[in-house]
């Protein structure tokens, strides 16, 4: 018997986590794209930016809304600096000397931030409440989520759409050789990519705090989903990224709901694979 | 090449000093000693068998630890079934980690470069998911088999021990034969590797196969040893660094995967013991400084100094 | 001087001398017989987690352990009568990462390296199964503490003891108070992919189903969900009575949470470890109204103590010592510190295999509560669960009646 109430919410729940799903994995999908490494770190960089949100919200009782601007600031710098210091070298390495690094990087963040706050659980108490429509729960914190996830998106679409450096970026992305023959600063590109991709990281880890509670291990289930969804949505494309990450929950809320939640992850894996398979058949 | 040729040299020196040095711990019936070498010694014959398809042809694989669990597993199940001595088990583990391997890389093994990485960064944790599903594999728990034999510090050891010996006459001979070059023309650039008339594919599939059997073998192993299969065997954790001790050494070579084990076992685990709150952080920055420092790992530092290590090898 | 005289002082110093030397000797065996003390320490070793999933716990597990090192020292240390000395206490522990690989390759040294006299259980079901696996080989006593899956207890190990509830009676309490309340309650079990968890669901379910209980839903979710909206969406269409269940903490107060968004409104909602630390309240605040949880022990209980220090003095010690609240982590950690120096006081030896045999007879109070296994198979059956309930922020034991603190909220208040 199909209760088509109950399958409002199921659409309505994967909608709103798939949302989170896919902000986070933006910042892996950009710097993959254009500098052409693989973050293994990200999810330590995303659970660093939910510390922040919760330094801030309990020393000032700042919920992470109000939190994000902030840490986009930070991640833009943190990557900035990242660049200019290291980057440079790191992306010459081959890809998987840097997937070395960044697992070094990764293991010392998310030991920095177990040292500095405890092994703890921490979540922020704001707003854990629901509106009401017509039988289906829609929770406030995630619709916050959902549609500031919506306006940072197009203001980074609009960033790598209108301005210069974003079509610096995106013709890096497409040609990196050619993108230098015209004169582009392919240099100051990569540090100022790094920075946006750090940016929008960090916005999505004060989303994850405005949600979900969190520990600092919760970075490597955050990877894995974010993994998932660049690859799903395509390496450097920020909006099949996005789509990719609703899309996979959806699929996590309904393999749940109609099936058995317990499976889901294996699920996952095997869209992932027949996507794969037959996106980049042969390819790259 | 001159190079290649001395890391050969060095390497194979090295080996058998190791397996010489690795013969005694037994003859001291020091337990803590073999205790010691053998968790050395898993390490190492992961990192060797990773080396077949990582190493080789480039094949960045984070889903090594999936057939290392399923051949603790075949190991376990089999032995709770049966009652039997489970080393009688480890040809079975090695089956069936090699037959699923063929079932499973053959679709998979099309795909390339960061996508094949990504794509079996969820392969161990969907076995996992399947197997923790299964009442026989007794959900999350897993399944003990201590009740089942009488373990021995020194057959386990032996055992790991010819594991090992085996994986170093494999790679040698991997790096001798067509085959082994065939890989590693893959890595180098496997369009012109096929427009050369290198059957790609198959190539690929078979170190694949034969590698995914190793870590059959090597989980099963370490099944007995542990007397115990569980879901924690599928650890992404460890999957990431017996590939950085790949890395850190130094993939698709014979001395490779010995200085990446050793620096990774040897490092980490002075660390864990000296440093418990922040060992991590510390190794954390040290892997760091190490690819900056030595990108194409250590065991390439013989082409930086090649008369030195030319002396050391003569030696 | 007349022979009188004489005789007198030959008696009195006759007497003299009898009395001095009797003294002395008297002093001189009491010398002899005085232990003393032993020049090398008795080691106490184990892994916990410091890093990894289980740190929490088991950095709580680690602070109660030292307090209790720390406490048996300052009291002259442990007797151990066969070699007539007190034995001062020191720890040997290493960080096992919360994983599986170290653990063993920990135990492997602690045994045979390190050479320690008695092995505590690494924190956390899985872990201390694994642990339990190397020290039965070498025929070495292990006390479990931190770890209650009654898979451990059923390998027919004969060289553990355990001091926590086993896990499949963590439940039965609030199926109990469910009984009490309501007619032919039904409830909805999920529990975390994770041995601890399932032990309990298991535990729970079989309970239930005994005394007529109808589980309508019993269904694992996956370690690293970061969404339990699909689980509990599945529960919210089955209209039950109670939500028993949960694993650790990232899952279980992410399940509190989605269960208020998604308006679950159940008459009892029982998780398993994340209410009785204070980071749960900080994290949900008044959400967590209501919530039910089993906790091995807490501070307001007041049992009959015949080992070991009262629970004001234990509190006073650990608040100074570590400037921060004790959890049952860190009681029970220091409950097995005395029941291990119970233990070696009946056995009068540290042999390992005799040290296992006077546990079995061994009865003890401490201010963690009643300590008694099972002989058979080292299982803990003396120990009893309270159930504590969060009420207006507070933590207060709701069950048994004859320790509460506070009146049982039933039904939980809806959201």
């Amino acid at each position: 018997m199909f209760n088509p109430e109950i399958f409002f919410q199921v659409l309505v729940n994967g909608l709103l986590m798939g949302a989170v799903y896919g902000i986070a994995a933006v910042g892996l999908s950009l710097i993959w794209g254009v500098l052409g490494v693989v973050n293994l770190a990200h999810g330590s960089f995303i659970i660093l930016a939910a510390y922040i949100a919760y330094v801030f919200f309990s020393a000032a009782g700042a919920p992470p809304i109000l939190t994000s601007p902030v840490a986009v600031a930070i991640g833009f710098a943190v990557g900035y600096l990242l660049y200019k210091g290291v980057g440079r070298r790191v992306v010459s390495l081959d890809p998987s000397t840097s997937l070395l690094f960044f697992f070094g990087l990764s293991l010392l963040l998310s030991n920095s931030i177990l040292n500095i706050w405890g092994p703890d659980v921490r979540g922020i108490p704001w707003l854990i409440q629901s509106l009401e429509l017509g039988g289906t729960r829609i929770p406030l914190a995630r619709l916050i989520a959902l549609v500031s996830t919506i306006i940072s998106f197009l203001l980074l679409y609009t960033l790598l759409q209108r301005t210069y450096y974003g079509k610096a970026i995106r013709a890096v992305v497409a040609n990196r050789v050619g993108a230098a023959s015209v004169g582009i600063d392919v240099d100051n590109v990569f540090a100022i990519s790094m920075g946006i991709a750090l940016g929008i990281t960090f916005f999505s880890g004060t989303m994850i705090s405005l949600v979900n509670p969190f520990t600092p291990s919760s970075g490597d289930g955050y990877l894995m989903y974010s993994f998932a969804s660049v690859v799903l949505g395509g390496v450097g494309n920020i909006i099949g990224t996005l789509l990719a990450g609703i899309f996979m929950g959806l699929v996590e809320s309904l393999v749940g709901v109609y099936f058995t939640q317990s499976i889901s992850p294996a699920v996952a894996f095997i869209i992932l694979v027949i996507v794969i398979m037959v996106r980049y058949r042969g390819g790259r | 090449m001159e190079a290649g040729k001395q890391r050969l040299k060095i390497g194979l020196i090295l080996y058998v000093l190791l397996l010489s040095i690795a013969a005694l711990p037994p003859l001291t019936g020091n337990t803590a000693l073999i205790a010691y070498f053998w968790s050395f010694l898993q390490m190492l014959a992961l990192v060797m068998s990773l080396n077949f398809i990582t190493g080789f042809t480039g094949y960045v694989n984070f889903g090594h630890i999936a057939y290392y669990g399923i051949g603790a597993y075949t190991v376990a199940y089999l032995t709770t079934m049966t009652r039997v001595d489970p080393y009688v088990f480890i040809p079975a583990a090695a089956i069936t980690s090699a037959a699923l391997a063929y079932l499973i890389g053959r679709p998979i093994l099309r795909i390339r470069g960061p996508y094949f990485a990504i794509t079996t960064l969820g392969l161990g944790e969907a076995v996992r998911v399947i197997i923790v599903n299964i009442p026989a594999f007794n959900y999350s728990e897993g399944l003990p088999i201590a009740a089942y034999f009488t373990y021995n510090v020194i057959s386990s050891y032996i055992a790991m021990y010819t594991t090992v010996a085996t994986l170093f006459i494999l790679t040698l001979y991997l790096r001798r034969t067509r085959f082994g070059y065939m890989l590693e023309s893959i890595r180098e650039d496997e369009d012109a590797a096929e427009s050369m008339g290198v059957n790609t594919a198959k190539a690929k599939l078979a170190a694949y196969v034969l590698s995914s059997a190793c870590a059959g073998v090597i989980g099963g192993l370490t099944a007995i040893t542990h007397v115990y299969a569980h879901p924690g065997f599928f650890s992404i954790t460890l999957n990431v660094s017996v590939l950085a001790s790949l890395l850190m050494g130094g993939g698709g070579t014979l001395l490779g995967p010995l200085v990446g084990a050793g620096l990774f076992f040897f490092i980490s685990d002075a660390l864990l013991i000296r440093f418990p709150y922040l060992h991590l952080v510390i190794f954390g920055a040290v892997v760091m400084a190490v690819t900056l420092a030595l990108p194409r790992g250590l065991s390439h530092l013989i082409y930086r100094y090649p008369k030195i290590s030319g002396k050391i090898a003569d030696a | 001087m007349n022979i009188r005289a004489v005789s007198t002082t030959l008696v009195v110093a006759v007497l003299v001398i009898a009395v001095v030397a009797g003294v002395g000797v008297y002093l001189v065996v009491q010398q002899l017989s005085t232990p003393t003390v032993a020049e090398k320490p008795l080691v106490i070793g184990f892994s916990i987690s410091i890093s990894g999933d289980f740190a929490v716990p088991g950095r709580k597990q680690l602070e109660g352990i030292e307090l209790w090192k720390d406490w048996i020292n300052s009291k002259g240390g442990i007797y151990v009568k066969d070699q007539n000395k007190y034995y001062k206490v020191e720890l040997k522990y290493y960080d096992d990462k919360s994983s599986k690989d170290e653990v063993i390759r920990l135990y492997e040294k602690l045994i045979n390296e390190d050479k320690v006299d008695i092995l505590l259980s690494p924190y956390s079901s899985t872990l201390a199964l694994t642990a339990a696996g190397i020290t039965e080989k070498y025929g070495r006593l292990m006390v479990v503490v931190g770890a209650n899956s009654d898979t451990i207890f059923k390998q027919g190990y004969k060289n553990i003891v355990g001091t926590y509830t086993p896990a499949s009676k963590m439940l039965t309490q609030a199926i109990d108070i469910l009984l009490e309340k309501v007619q032919n309650p039904s409830v909805a079990i999920i529990f975390k992919d994770d041995a601890f968890a399932k032990s309990v669901a298991e535990g729970a379910k079989a309970y239930a189903e005994q005394k007529g209980v109808n589980v309508v839903a019993f269904e694992m979710y996956p370690r690293d969900a970061k969404d339990l909206s699909p689980i509990l969406t599945k529960i919210k269409g089955l209209n039950v009575d109670a939500i028993l269940g949960g694993g650790h903490y990232e899952d279980e107060v992410l399940l509190v949470r989605q269960a208020k968004e998604l308006g679950i409104n159940v008459k009892l909602m029982s998780l398993l470890v994340s209410p009785s630390l204070p980071a749960f309240y900080d994290a949900l605040k008044e959400t967590s109204e209501g919530i039910l949880a089993p906790s091995h022990w807490e501070p307001q209980t007041k049992p009959k103590i015949t080992v070991g220090p009262s629970i004001d003095e234990f509190m006073t010690q650990f608040r100074q010592k570590w400037n921060s609240e004790p959890s049952y982590h860190s009681a029970a950690a220091f409950a097995a510190g005395l029941y291990i120096t119970a233990a070696i006081e009946k056995a009068g030896t540290l042999d390992n295999a005799k040290l296992r045999a006077a546990f079995n007879d061994l009865d003890i109070t401490t201010f963690y509560g009643r300590l008694k296994i099972d002989p058979a198979t080292g299982n803990q059956v003396g120990h009893e669960l309270v159930l504590l309930q969060w009420q207006g922020g507070q933590k207060q034991v709701v069950w048994p009646r004859e320790v509460a603190t506070a009146q049982l909220i039933f039904p939980k208040p809806s959201w």
